[in-house]
């Protein structure tokens, strides 16, 4: 009687511990996810179907300098809340102090995007996770040394056994970093309402609209779709010469130099710098170039053609781009953690 | 004449029915007592032991140091004497920071057999799948073989060798040439097949036979080499007619005795 005494006791203390742990952890979340209308169903995988213990684990996670090699920057270091999962640097510095290659993507839909990386090369979340942790110019973190590290922190094996059942490996690691990131589902912007519920937009906005989808500038024969993005690789002509190979380094094959995925326009206004380098400041200067045509790159997209533009429809276009700001996405207190 | 009651007679018959089962069952088995193949793996250099950092001279004169060696290898078959292919193993990893030889060994069933094939790589199935769903202890996991795997593009590096060699030709030059191949992707999977390396396999006997990678051919296969001044950097994707070259040569490097 002793016995079942001392360990029930134990055990109960242990109970009231964790459930505490969890219960302020679980407090920043309580949400799965809200498909918005006109946007399609999301493909999420049989073996990581979005719980939320899953989510919150994965949140925790996204906001844990624990998978930098030197504890100094988590995902969210570079994917911020407040700029849609992205950054406002050309280049962000990872962890080791190195300067990335590339200009931060958008993590908003990302749980839509097919071909992940901007070449392309990843295929589901599951498997794209890992790279920011282990490349040296962002977290610099070898994905071995971050279960072991995860292994070691209480709250961590509760969580993951919650989540998954099983203590943290890998698979829970990729796995609720993934149940993570589909939850940043962004479609209530402005443009939406409009779209969706008919709320009053202004005139630019109007006009704007219909020159971006106009064919003279033909902005959605690339940026279509409920994510403004067709999710193909194009060359747009941004250099004679590409300094990156883009969509070669899968296929090896020229014609792929210089390609690039289509980003999605949702949120472009909070997204600058622009460009796969981040080397256009403004939607202006973006919208110059596509009017400019672009260099003459053996590979850019006969898409791209050139245009002209007044300063009202310059004004007008610009005015569209923004209405596609989603501002409740950006200040979803889902999405950020408690200081 | 006393009688036998009918359900006795049944029970006697029942019994001796489920006897005479038993006895079939536990009858001596025609299948063979199995035997055990041993795969030793090991690498060289001109026919002597290889070692990493140790200085060795290629064709060209050059000297090198190779600094890490290690390659994953898929698909492992036997053939036997009527030709049926065996599938044995499915994946092992050779790493030579990791021990000079790398042994793996299989029941087989006895018989003579034509020889063994394996891969150099991953199909392209495994090669692109997510390394999280295989168990800890697969060589092709993150736990053993994260080092190995690209993570900005799904998929394995097959074969990976660094080093730095002295080009100046004299053989007191610097090492100051650094070299690197990292071979993946799905074109450069190889097969090797040796199906004329017959072999017996033996009851509870161990039969051993090796892979031997001879690190020079790797520079020189007779016909074509691999200048190590100009042609010392390739992660496959970036320079892929380096990568294609080096595969090519590195196809004559691997011996089964």
């Amino acid at each position: 009687m002793f016995f079942y005494n001392k360990y029930f006791t134990v055990f109960f203390l242990l109970s009231a511990v964790f459930a505490c742990t969890v219960k302020n952890a679980d407090s920043d979340t309580g949400f799965l996810v809200v498909i918005p209308p006109g946007f399609d169903s999301m493909d999420v995988p049989a073996d990581n179907q979005l719980t939320e213990a899953r989510i919150t684990l994965g949140k925790r996670l996204f906001f844990d300098p624990i998978l930098s090699g030197n504890y100094s920057v988590s995902c969210a270091t570079c994917h911020r809340p407040e700029f849609a999962f992205a950054d406002n640097k050309k280049l962000s510095t990872g962890a080791s102090g190195k300067e990335g290659k590339a200009n931060t993507p958008s993590l908003a839909n990302v749980g839509y995007i097919e071909n992940l990386m901007k070449e392309g090369g990843v295929h589901t979340l599951e498997i794209q996770v890992v790279a920011p942790v282990e490349e040296h110019a962002e977290m610099n973190l070898d994905i071995n040394e971050a279960v072991e590290r995860i292994k070691k922190k209480p709250v961590y094996l509760w969580m993951s056994f919650k989540a998954y059942g099983r203590k943290p490996d890998h698979y829970v690691v990729t796995r609720a970093l993934s149940a993570f990131e589909r939850t940043l589902v962004s479609g209530n912007s402005v443009y939406d309402r409009w779209i969706n519920n008919g709320e009053g937009v202004s005139a630019e906005i109007k006009r704007g609209k219909d020159l971006f989808f106009s064919d003279s500038l033909a902005c959605a024969s690339c940026h279509s779709g409920f994510l403004f993005t067709s999710q193909e690789f194009e060359n747009n002509g941004l250099y004679d010469t590409f300094p990156g190979n883009g969509r070669e380094r899968i296929t090896h094959t020229t014609e792929d130099i210089g390609k690039f995925r289509v980003p999605s326009l949702r949120n472009v206004d909070v997204t600058a710098p622009y460009m796969h380098d981040g080397s256009l400041s403004t939607l202006r200067d973006v919208i110059s170039h596509y009017a400019s045509g672009g260099k003459n790159h053996p590979n850019k997209s006969e898409k791209i053609k050139g245009f002209q533009l007044s300063e009202g429809d310059m004004q007008a276009l610009e005015a569209f781009l923004l209405s596609l700001t989603d501002e409740d996405f950006l200040k979803n207190p889902n999405f950020r953690v408690k200081k | 004449m006393k009688r036998i009651p009918l359900f006795v007679i049944l029970f006697s018959a029942l019994l001796s029915f489920w006897l005479a089962s038993c006895e079939n069952t536990k009858a001596p088995s025609s299948v063979p007592v199995p035997g055990y193949l041993q795969i030793n793996v090991t690498t060289s250099f001109n026919g002597q032991p290889f070692n990493l950092n140790q200085t060795y001279t290629n064709i060209q004169n050059y000297r090198l140091q190779v600094q890490s060696l290690a390659f994953l290898m898929h698909q492992f078959f036997a053939k036997n004497a009527n030709g049926d292919v065996i599938e044995i193993e499915d994946a092992m990893r050779y790493d030579r920071s990791a021990g000079a030889v790398s042994a793996f060994t299989f029941g087989m069933a006895p018989g003579n057999y034509q020889g063994i094939s394996f891969a150099i790589g991953i199909d392209s199935v495994l090669n692109h799948s997510d390394p999280a769903l295989l168990a800890a202890d697969h060589p092709f996991s993150y736990n053993i073989s994260n080092d190995l795997h690209w993570g900005w593009s799904t998929g394995y590096i097959f074969l990976k060798m660094e080093g730095f060699s002295d080009t100046s030709g004299t053989g007191t030059g610097p090492f100051d040439h650094a070299f690197l191949y990292h071979i993946g992707v799905d074109e450069l999977f190889r097969r090797f097949d040796f199906y004329s390396n017959d072999f017996t396999i033996k009851s509870n006997q161990t039969t051993t036979l090796t892979i031997d990678l001879d690190v020079a051919k790797m520079f020189c296969n007779g016909v074509d080499t691999i200048d190590l001044k100009t042609e010392n950097n390739t992660q496959s994707s970036g320079n892929m007619p380096l990568a294609r070259q080096f595969v090519s040569v590195y196809e004559d490097a691997f011996s089964v005795y």
